[in-house]
Formats: C-alpha cells, sequence, structure tokens
C-alpha cells in the first residue's frame, strides 16, 4: 500500500487524472483508508480553489489606474518614443512648406 | 448574425473600434495612446499588484509594459485581443523583475510543506478538517482577503508559478517559457506552492473542536 507521503506527493495529478489506471486505483484506496490523507486531500482541493477566485473582485469594482500614474507614462511615451522632438518636427514642417511647391511642380510634370 | 462573416454585429463593431485604436496608435496618436492608458491600465495595475508586493514596483511594471507595447505596436498582429496582449506583456515585465530581485537569498518554503515520519506516514495525525468548501467559505467576506494575504507570504518563485497556472489560468508549458524552466519544474514547484499556501490557511479556516 502506498504511503502518506507518496499518495500527498501525487495530489495535483490524482485531481488532473494523470496517473495510470492502476495507480489511481492505489491512491484511492489509501484515500479510502486513510482519513488523514482525505482530509488533507480534501483542504488541498479547496485551497486551489480559494487561490483561483481570491483575486475575483466581486463587489469592489475595478482597478483604477491613478492620473498622476497616467500623466507619467503619457509623458514617458512622449519622450522616449517620439521620433522627432517636437523642435525637430516643427522644422520638418517648415522645409516641407518651403519644399512644397516645387516638389509639386515636379510630381505634376 | 450576418451570414458572410459569421460573427455577432456587436463583436464586430468592436472588432472594428479596435482596429482602429490600433491604426491611430501606430500613427502616434496620442489621443489614442491616452485612451489606451485610460481603457486597460487599471486592469494590468491589478495583476501587477498581485504578482509585485511592492506598489512602487507594480506601477513601474504597468508603465514598462506600456512603453513596450507602443514600441511594438507595428508587430502587434492582432491575432489576440488588445487585452490579452497587453495582459501578457504585463506579467512578463513583472516576472523579469521577480528575476532581478532574485539574486537575494529566497525564503525557504519547506517549513510550510507537510512532514513525514521515517515510515512515510504524516506527522501531524489526523490532519484538520476545514470549516467547509471552498464554496462556503467564500460567502465570508474577508476570505479572498485571508487568501491573498497568505499568497502574498509564499516565496517569490513559488508564488509567481501558482499566481501564473492557478490565477492567470496558463498551461504548464506557458508558464514554463513565461519563467525560462521546464514543465517539470512548473509542476513540482505548483504542488508546493499550493501545499504551503494550504499549511497558511489552516490556522484560518480548520474546523475548531465544539464542545
Amino acid at each position: 500500500m502506498l504511503t502518506c507521503r507518496e499518495v500527498i506527493a501525487r495530489l495535483a495529478d490524482l485531481s488532473c487524472r494523470n496517473l495510470a489506471p492502476e495507480e489511481m486505483r492505489e491512491n484511492k484506496r489509501h484515500l479510502a483508508a486513510c482519513r488523514s490523507c482525505a482530509a488533507y486531500r480534501r483542504t488541498y482541493r479547496a485551497t486551489v480553489d480559494l487561490a483561483r477566485e481570491a483575486y475575483r473582485a466581486p463587489e469592489s469594482g475595478r482597478t483604477e489606474l491613478p492620473e498622476a500614474l497616467i500623466g507619467g507614462i503619457l509623458a514617458a511615451a512622449r519622450t522616449r518614443l517620439s521620433v522627432l522632438s517636437p523642435r525637430t518636427l516643427h522644422l520638418v514642417h517648415l522645409l516641407s512648406g518651403i519644399a512644397a511647391g516645387p516638389l509639386l511642380a515636379f510630381c505634376l510634370r | 448574425m450576418t451570414p458572410d462573416t459569421g460573427i455577432p454585429a456587436g463583436a464586430r463593431d468592436e472588432q472594428g473600434s479596435e482596429r482602429d485604436l490600433v491604426s491611430r496608435l501606430r500613427r502616434g496618436d496620442e489621443d489614442a495612446f491616452e485612451h489606451l492608458v485610460r481603457e486597460h491600465g487599471g486592469r494590468l495595475l491589478a495583476v501587477a499588484r498581485r504578482f509585485l508586493r511592492e506598489e512602487e514596483e507594480a506601477r513601474d511594471a504597468v508603465q514598462e509594459c506600456f512603453l513596450s507595447a507602443f514600441r511594438a505596436m507595428d508587430r502587434f498582429d492582432q491575432a489576440s485581443r488588445l487585452s490579452t496582449w497587453l495582459h501578457r506583456i504585463v506579467v512578463n515585465a513583472c516576472l523579469m523583475r521577480l528575476r532581478t530581485r532574485r539574486r537575494k537569498p529566497e525564503e525557504p518554503i519547506d517549513e510550510f510543506l507537510p512532514q513525514f515520519q521515517a515510515d512515510g506516514h504524516q506527522v501531524r495525525h489526523p490532519t484538520p478538517e476545514w470549516e467547509g468548501s471552498a464554496e462556503t467559505l467564500l460567502a465570508r467576506r474577508e476570505t479572498r482577503s485571508i487568501v491573498r494575504e497568505a499568497i502574498d507570504r509564499l516565496p517569490d518563485s513559488y508564488r509567481a508559478v501558482l499566481l501564473l497556472r492557478d490565477i492567470e489560468e496558463l498551461s504548464t508549458e506557458e508558464a514554463a517559457q513565461s519563467l525560462g524552466v521546464t514543465a517539470n519544474a512548473v509542476k513540482i514547484r505548483l504542488h508546493r506552492a499550493r501545499q504551503a499556501l494550504r499549511t497558511l490557511l489552516e490556522p484560518r479556516f480548520r474546523r475548531t473542536a465544539s464542545c
């Protein structure tokens, strides 16, 4: 017969039915005979169910991102991700305006 | 349902609006950035808080997540929802931080695992029953916070596996990939994490002897 140590070591596999049929039978035989392990198995399963429910927030509503953090994220995005700085971008727009006339004429030829 | 797409009209509108948002994000539309942050930020912060116990670290992880997303927007293939994609990014950002943190020695988990005698019987005999099933216990208002506090007490590497598998519902293989370990390591750590959590919860939930 399996020992308590062996049965408890396989509890996760027992729940997922990952054991071979004979192993399943041996585990069930031990659990039928050992009150302690049967209680451990019940409380182990309750633990897994409780963990799965722990972060489901029924009454508390959704988490809001603090305004300061939103501002920080947007500022960081503007600083790190803009290809051109606002000053350079302005220069590009200016130069495009100057070049637009000749460029348009070239395209329409 | 329309015969053309087989997709309900409401769902198609949502897909369309998300495609439009992604296009605007790729063009660098700042209003689109802000909409994305406001729409998804709260949920991502909730996820980050589970992995990282410090509030400042959780906020930093969320910021990193959005910056990574903005940088990689051109590579987002829209095979999954934006929310799913962002969720994956924030989980990875949290795991990176945990890996950096793990250079410090971690609290051992052995004291929270069941103890056995030489013949394989449990040292603690009999195992106490709890006051009810998970469903019964969850009817109490304080149960969820008790469980969350207990999860927070687990060592980082075990807590991460428990969060990935039992809360985030990743498969063993997905969790292994995220953590950079084998599937077998995930299985072993998960079982130990659950056993440790059980030990931590027992004093709060065990059935008290009636007179």
